[in-house]
């Protein structure tokens, strides 16, 4: 029995120590003895103090005495004691843990204690390694939280709207933006399919745009962002339509299959308007509305084919529009070419190519449009332009037509010839048109200043007289008068605030007044017959000792008819009342012209003019 | 079952009991453990008015999982005493008392180490409360190892409570650590013979007490 017990214990998977109330040891198994490379012969008979380590020595002591005395059995576990017996070859640092269990053993009066020993190194590696595993993972997870985060929110700040799915096409993330735009809050739209949140048609089809999961992976795409078309409205909650560009990328797993997309928005409404804007003004006419050279050249690369011969080009040309821009203005000049646009719009179809080429030069393309159709349309605008009128002038407009009819015809030549036929037509209708402007200029300037009305009827008058004093010919003489009535035409392009101004005048003021001869000069010399009187009206304000204006001519360089325009303009303007000063008498005004003979006034002359008033004043 | 003097005298004791399984959990781990006892009560639940008292005054973590360690007794006062605590506030336990960081590691399941730590607490204390009764009553007990389980507690009440063994003694007790505070209760059933022994000698001390 002894022996059988003792074979028992030899075979027990853990340390086993007994000792007596003494706490001397009376077994150590072979268990111990390979544990600890100690021999039972080493310690059977010694005292258990001398192996319990020195740290809480008295702690098992206590534990040793108390189950002594009551017979309890404990348990102590590694985790939290230090170890009991050390291992042979224990690396110092290294982790031992062992469980104890102490069992009291009461055999009539004799006492033993057993302490049964459980190496759980092992084990609390193992736990070890699983908690720093666990905790390794914790540490993970809180980093891919971090970076989730880190990309949540800059995938929610971004100012571009951005809507992720998963792999059913269904929402999982929407930033601000895309709130904003879509009209869909993000609690309402998660979850949701990402065609209801994102409701996207195409621009001109005005077919609903497929951003289903589906159209997404049945694409062959081969790079990882497609951006589609570009022409896409997306259509908010509450039926607003933006203007979108998009672009929408897969997101792959490790494998690369499809987990979800990405779709990123921008709301372009404005940068679409710009840039219609721009490209309406690259192929527009700023002022008219109408198509510009750019667009007639490209159009006529593009229209000229055999598929539209005949095809015809009307070349228009606004008459005066020079002489109004120099007369009345460009605001009035502006004018003219819209009323002009509006003949030309009114006289054609609502389809035709219009295009502004130049200042005043307009082209119409008739595709398809034989010359006789053309002449029609000519007719009609000019019969609805002479309806119209800028101040009191008519409109006027000169037409050249020419047809291509088959390939032999070159359209460079068919423009030339147009344009031949235009200029033409201009010969005969232009000088009617100006005659007709230089007597609306000078109604105009009388309207403006009833005083210029009689100034220049008495300077015309003068000259008038003058002329017969000096014994011109009879041509002459009208011609003079003619420019006596026109001397100041210039005027018109001035603002009247400075002739009319009381006091002296600044020298911004003076530079504005004296180029009233230039402006005359050039209204009239657009009149052919009037070239002459233009020079004329251009040198009046010279003077004879080369202080005058606009050329500074001296003595005899400035024409004669100037000179005695200079003379009467002075004389007259002297005996009228002006702003910044009351009228002279006669004999002043002549004592006047006399003492600036050989000043302002050919010395010459200035006899010829006292006899003329003398003439005048016997005459009357 | 105990009037309220009894009572009174038997929390007396168990503190004491339970005072020395303080000091002596202190020292394991090197920290300062208080246990106190809130509630203390011995019950016959065949008897309708302290099934009602039991009913009342059930503390709250026999409602959840809970981890416990279990050590039978026998000879003339024989039973079982185990000691509860909630599943998760286990782990919090085990964890304060190996000295480690709780939060990096929670990932609800109580390792191998956990269930040895939980068992020499349970050890701890039982034996001290089992001791002292033991003391009280001048009889040598024969215990066994605690065992540790896990259980749902309300699966497992009637099987604990209520079999042969009438009598239950229900202590709750609570844990303070630094600043950490858990509940855990202490169940013991044991038969007629022993409570009728315990209530006499609570009864003999409260004679020599009074006199």
């Amino acid at each position: 029995m002894d022996s059988l017990c003792k074979n028992i214990l030899k075979k027990i998977n853990s340390g086993i120590i007994i000792f007596d109330e003494e706490l001397l040891i009376s077994h150590w198994n072979e268990w111990l003895e390979q544990y600890t490379g100690i021999l039972k012969d080493q310690v059977i008979g010694k005292n258990v103090k001398e192996i319990i380590p020195a740290f809480k020595k008295n702690y098992y002591l206590q534990l040793f005495q108390k189950a002594f005395k009551m017979g309890q059995s404990m348990f102590c576990s590694g985790g939290l004691h230090p170890v009991f017996v050390y291992p042979a070859n224990t690396m110092e640092g290294s982790i031992i843990k062992q469980n104890l269990q102490i069992d009291a053993i009461f055999m009539g009066k004799q006492k033993y204690i057993l302490i049964q020993i459980f190496d759980t190194t092992n084990q609390f590696k193992r736990v070890e390694t699983l908690k720093m595993e666990i905790a390794n993972r914790k540490d993970v997870e809180q980093l891919l939280f971090a970076k989730k985060e880190q990309f949540k929110t800059t995938l929610l700040s971004v100012g571009d709207g951005v809507i992720s799915t998963d792999k059913r096409g269904h929402v999982q993330i929407i930033n601000r933006v895309a709130e904003e735009l879509t009209g869909w809050t993000r609690a309402e739209a998660v979850g949701k399919p990402i065609e209801t949140v994102f409701n996207a048609i195409n621009e001109f089809t005005r077919k609903k745009c497929d951003y289903s999961f589906n159209a997404l992976v049945s694409s062959d795409y081969s790079t990882d962002t497609i951006d589609t078309i570009d022409s896409v409205i997306l259509i908010s909650r509450n039926n607003t339509e933006i203007m979108i560009e998009d672009s929408v990328s897969p997101i792959r797993d490790r494998l690369g299959h499809i987990n979800g997309m990405v779709l990123v928005f921008r709301d372009v409404t404005e940068k679409k308007q710009r840039q219609d804007e721009i490209k309406y003004l690259s192929l527009h006419d700023q002022l008219t509305g109408l198509y510009n050279r750019r667009f007639f050249e490209e159009e006529l690369k593009r229209l000229d084919t055999r598929r539209n011969w005949p095809l015809t080009i009307i070349l228009g040309d606004i008459n005066g529009l020079k002489l109004i821009n120099d007369s009345f203005g460009h605001g009035m000049g502006d004018e003219l070419i819209k009323k002009s646009v509006e003949a030309i719009k009114n006289g054609c179809r609502e389809d035709e190519i219009i295009c502004r080429i130049g200042g005043d030069e307009f082209i119409i393309l008739l595709p398809k449009t034989d010359a006789s159709k053309a002449e029609k349309i000519v007719s009609r605008i000019q019969n609805i332009a002479s309806q119209k009128k800028v101040g009191n002038l008519n409109v006027s407009i000169s037409f050249g037509i020419d047809t291509k009819i088959d390939e032999t015809d070159s359209m460079k030549a068919v423009i030339k010839k147009a344009d031949e036929q235009m200029y033409h037509h201009k010969l005969f209708e232009s000088p009617d048109m100006r005659s007709k402007t230089v007597n609306a200029i000078i109604k105009n300037l009388y309207i403006k200043d009833q005083r210029e009305e009689e100034h220049s009827k008495g300077v015309a008058k003068l000259c008038q007289n003058i002329g017969a004093v000096l014994g011109l010919p009879e041509n002459k003489i009208d011609e003079l008068k003619t420019a006596g009535l026109l001397h100041d035409i210039g005027k018109i392009a001035i603002d009247e605030t400075i002739f009319n101004k009381p006091g002296k005048l600044t020298e911004d003021e003076w530079k504005e007044i004296i180029r009233h001869s230039e402006i005359g000069y050039r209204i009239l010399s657009t009149v052919k017959e009037l070239s002459d009187i233009a020079e004329y009206v251009l040198d009046h304000h010279e003077k004879w000792n080369g202080e005058g204006y606009p050329k500074g001519l001296k003595g005899e360089e400035i024409p004669f008819e100037s000179r005695i325009l200079n003379i009467a303009d002075a004389y007259n303007a002297m005996i009228s009342d002006r702003s910044y000063r009351n009228a002279l008498s006669k004999k002043e005004a002549l004592e006047e012209i006399r003492k600036n003979a050989g000043i302002q006034f050919d010395p010459n002359l200035v006899n010829a003019f006292v006899e003329t008033i003398v003439f005048m004043a016997t005459a009357k | 079952m105990l009037n309220l003097q009894q009572e009174d005298a038997l929390k007396e004791y168990m503190n004491m009991f339970i005072g020395q399984a303080s000091s002596l959990l202190s020292e394991i781990v090197d920290k300062k453990i208080i246990l106190t006892l809130p509630q203390i009560m011995l019950l016959n639940l065949e008897q309708p008015e302290d099934l009602l008292r039991y009913s009342e005054v059930r503390p709250t973590l026999f409602n959840s999982h809970v981890v416990s360690s279990i050590i039978e007794f026998g000879k003339r006062f024989s039973g079982n005493a185990r000691l509860l605590f909630p599943k998760d506030k286990a782990q919090v336990l085990a964890h304060l008392c190996l000295g480690e960081d709780y939060e990096a590691v929670d990932d609800g399941e109580l390792t191998d180490v956990d269930f040895d730590v939980i068992r020499e607490i349970g050890n701890v204390i039982l034996n001290s409360v089992l001791g002292g009764i033991g003391n009280l009553l001048d009889l040598k007990l024969e215990y066994t190892f605690p065992k540790v389980q896990v259980c749902f507690f309300p699966e497992e009440e009637e099987a604990i409570l209520f079999n042969k063994e009438t009598h239950v003694m229900v202590i709750c007790n609570t844990f303070s650590f630094e600043d950490t505070q858990l509940d855990g209760a202490i169940v013991m059933v044991f038969n007629m013979s022993s409570t009728i022994e315990l209530i006499k000698k609570i009864d003999e001390v409260l004679v020599d007490i009074d006199g």
